[in-house]
């Protein structure tokens, strides 16, 4: 069944279903509250409240968007929100950014190097704006277009470009000093 | 890279969802018919304006080389154009960026 025949279905009165929008999509809110946050957050925490969240938003959803769009958008906020009630920073030691790179193409030594130098981006990552780092997470790790993020973090396709333009400026500026 | 842990919240966002009624869609019939009111009254406010500016709008006198001039300047008008999907770029390739 597509998500807006299950959605109207709900909206309806067959409330059980919203059961298999929750098992469709809690593995996707956990991959990307993970990408935003690593384990600074308590990621089953965060997947409840998204899913709460969307379920009291049901009826104002129209279906301009995906609702997979819709359901990353609430947990952008929902994570953001988390996250400055916390008021804390991101820390490398939370983002778990693994290269995937293979590393036989370099010998020890540049093994060592390129694994200080992945360390250093994950610092900056981590000190980055939330705005800045939930764009690029969304752009990097998420292989979102440019216009799918514009839709979860409901601003300009100018603005999407803005964020990862100073994002990746600042992450430059933050390893040469 | 995904999150290491599997996720399995559905049992515990139904319980809080049986207790939560959800709310209606659109609104109730009454509200329903205020919108259709309310929506039907300000319809005929914006007709009601349109015909009035309408009436009352003089033509302009323009020259042909007035108008040349304005089809010139649309037709500059560059369109914002599609942005480039951003590639799957793994922090790999962000390392590759920023270095």
């Amino acid at each position: 069944m597509e998500d807006k025949q299950i959605v109207e279905r709900i909206l309806a009165g067959e409330t059980e279903l919203y059961a298999d929008i929750v098992r469709e999509y809690q593995q996707k809110v956990a991959n990307l509250t993970y990408k935003m946050c690593g384990s600074r957050l308590d990621i089953e925490e965060v997947s409840q409240r998204v899913f709460v969240e969307l379920y009291t938003a049901l009826p104002r959803f129209r279906f301009q968007s995906q609702l997979g769009s819709f359901i990353y958008r609430i947990t952008v906020n929902v994570v953001c929100k988390m996250l400055n009630k916390a008021k804390r920073v991101v820390s490398a030691d939370e983002l778990d950014y693994r290269s995937e790179r293979p590393s036989e193409d370099r010998n020890a030594e540049q093994q060592l190097i390129y694994q200080e130098r992945i360390n250093e981006l994950r610092d900056a990552i981590g000190r980055l704006k939330d705005e800045q780092r939930t764009a690029l997470v969304l752009c990097t790790f998420e292989d979102f277009s440019y216009n799918d993020i514009a839709e979860v973090m409901q601003c300009s396709l100018s603005k999407v470009e803005s964020l990862i333009f100073r994002a990746k400026k600042n992450l430059a500026k933050e390893i040469k000093q | 890279m995904q999150c290491p842990v599997r996720v399995d919240v559905v049992d515990s966002v139904m319980e809080r969802v049986r207790q939560k009624e959800l709310p209606e869609v659109a609104g109730s019939s009454l509200t329903k018919r205020l919108f259709t009111w309310g929506g039907s009254l300000a319809a005929a406010a914006v007709v009601a304006l349109l015909l009035v500016n309408v009436l009352a709008v003089k033509p302009v006198a323009t020259s042909d080389q007035q108008l040349g001039e304005m089809i010139a300047s649309l037709q500059d008008f560059e369109s914002y154009g599609a942005v480039e999907d951003a590639a799957l770029e793994p922090i790999d390739f962000l390392y590759g960026e920023i270095y």
